[in-house]
């Protein structure tokens, strides 16, 4: 049978999901004049912004420049800025991936072909699409946009490296199990 | 005295519930709903003379009546789940697939708890057993909640109070009977009267949001339903993976 604390966490789910429920109902009837607003724009890319222009807010050259003018100040200044910036770049993104979403799911509801294993498919991209989001919103407040680079630059090193060995490691024995697996 | 009153507020509620809903013919909108109603009222009033005339057949008129109130409920949310999705084809599938996921998880949870413990089915108290009926109820109202979020369902007003009102009272009974199969001293005497105070709030909510008939909202804009849902998913596929791409490209370059 169902056990005591399970009961009770489904019991409380259901009632908190309930009150998310009425504030996102109401919220959403006060907001369907702002969001027709933006509805035929909806439609446009991702990217507002050309790449190699934004990644310049997460370069250090910038930073190495007004370190070398040696004025704290400007320096602190400087790097607030580019924070603010960094935490908008990351928000502009999050909504324009959550309009993407939400395209989608306006036009998939009313859509009797709609298939599970797609719409699961879909979702779970779209939710490691904002964790990664989430995740950089956390990093760049924690260490700033300059550093995050570093860290990905890192990581990314990091994943290769484990790539080629578990490729060494497939070469060697031969699993077919490992076929088509990419690390990037 | 004071489980009198609330008794009798209760029926008193239900009778404005069930003529409100003859005066605004909402009987025809929501027939399931209104037969719940109309089945817990009489319960109401049958239990009541019961537990005043004939108190030795109160337990098993009040089992009963329970159990065939959690059948007429699991209706209630099938009618939900109609209603609400009538307009819309994909997330009605959806749901229908989730809900079917539930039941399947639920049955074999079942089947396995009685492989075993074969002696499990006489150990079970009727209340434990309402709890579990009642815990897979809740579960079934949150898949769907979950998806009429997702999918940014608009409800109407009458709908709304109907879930609403059916959510909390299934959660605040899945929580009772937690407390009442623990016998958890204080808090359970604090809870015993809560919960009837709870469902009077439930029924004021139904009356409040059933007072007259109040449409489901159309979908918002019209969507080009030529179009297949294949292309729809390439496009939105192709569309995340841009951007995942351009998060890289940006961070990564």
């Amino acid at each position: 049978m169902i056990g005591t604390s399970s009961a009770l966490a489904g019991a409380v789910v259901l009632l908190v999901l309930i009150l998310v429920w009425i504030r996102a109902d109401s919220k959403s009837r006060h907001l369907s004049a702002v969001r027709d607003e933006w509805l035929p724009d909806q439609d446009g890319p991702v990217e507002k912004c050309p790449p190699e222009f934004v990644s310049r807010i997460f370069s250090s050259q910038d930073l190495t420049y007004i370190s070398e003018l040696e004025s704290p100040v400007l320096k602190r200044q400087f790097l607030q800025e580019r924070n603010a910036v960094a935490l908008l770049w990351v928000q502009q993104t999050t909504a324009a991936i959550r309009r993407i979403m939400q395209h989608h799911l306006e036009a998939s509801r009313q859509n009797r072909d709609i298939e599970v294993a797609v719409e699961v498919r879909i979702f779970l991209q779209y939710a490691q699409l904002r964790f990664i989001c989430g995740v950089l919103f956390f990093l760049i407040g924690l260490a700033g946009p300059h550093r995050l680079r570093g860290m990905a630059l890192r990581a990314d090193k990091l994943t290769q490296r484990v790539g080629s060995v578990l490729s060494e490691f497939e070469s060697g024995n031969g699993t077919p199990e490992l076929d088509g697996v990419r690390f990037s | 005295m004071f489980g009198l009153v609330i008794w009798c507020s209760g029926i008193a509620l239900e009778l404005l519930l069930l003529v409100r809903g003859l005066q605004g013919k909402l009987f025809g909108r929501y027939p399931v709903f209104y037969a719940y109603v109309f089945f817990v009222w009489m319960q109401s009033l049958l239990r009541f003379s019961i537990y005043h005339l004939r108190p030795q057949l109160y337990l098993p008129v009040y089992w009963i009546t329970e159990y065939l109130a959690i059948l007429i409920g699991c209706a209630v949310v099938f009618e939900i789940f109609r209603e609400g999705l009538a307009a819309y084809p994909g997330t009605a599938r959806m749901a229908r697939n989730l809900l079917a996921f539930l039941f399947v998880m639920a049955v074999t949870k079942a089947l396995v708890g009685t492989w075993n413990d074969p002696h499990w089915w006489s150990a079970t108290t009727t209340i434990e057993f309402e709890r579990a009926l009642r815990t897979v109820q809740s579960l079934a109202i949150i898949a769907l909640v979950v998806l009429f979020l997702f999918y940014s369902i608009p409800f109407g007003r009458n709908l709304r109070g109907i879930l609403l009102g059916y959510g909390l009272f299934v959660g605040i009974s899945v929580i009772q009977l937690t407390f009442v199969t623990n016998d958890g001293g204080r808090f359970y005497t604090f809870w015993t009267h809560v919960s009837p105070g709870s469902y009077l709030g439930v029924l004021g909510l139904w009356a409040v949001h059933l007072w007259s008939y109040a449409p489901n909202p159309e979908p918002r804009r019209a969507v080009h339903l030529e179009e297949q849902y294949q292309k729809i998913a390439a496009a939105t596929i192709r569309r995340l993976r841009e951007g995942r791409g351009y998060l890289a490209k940006v961070v990564g370059s």
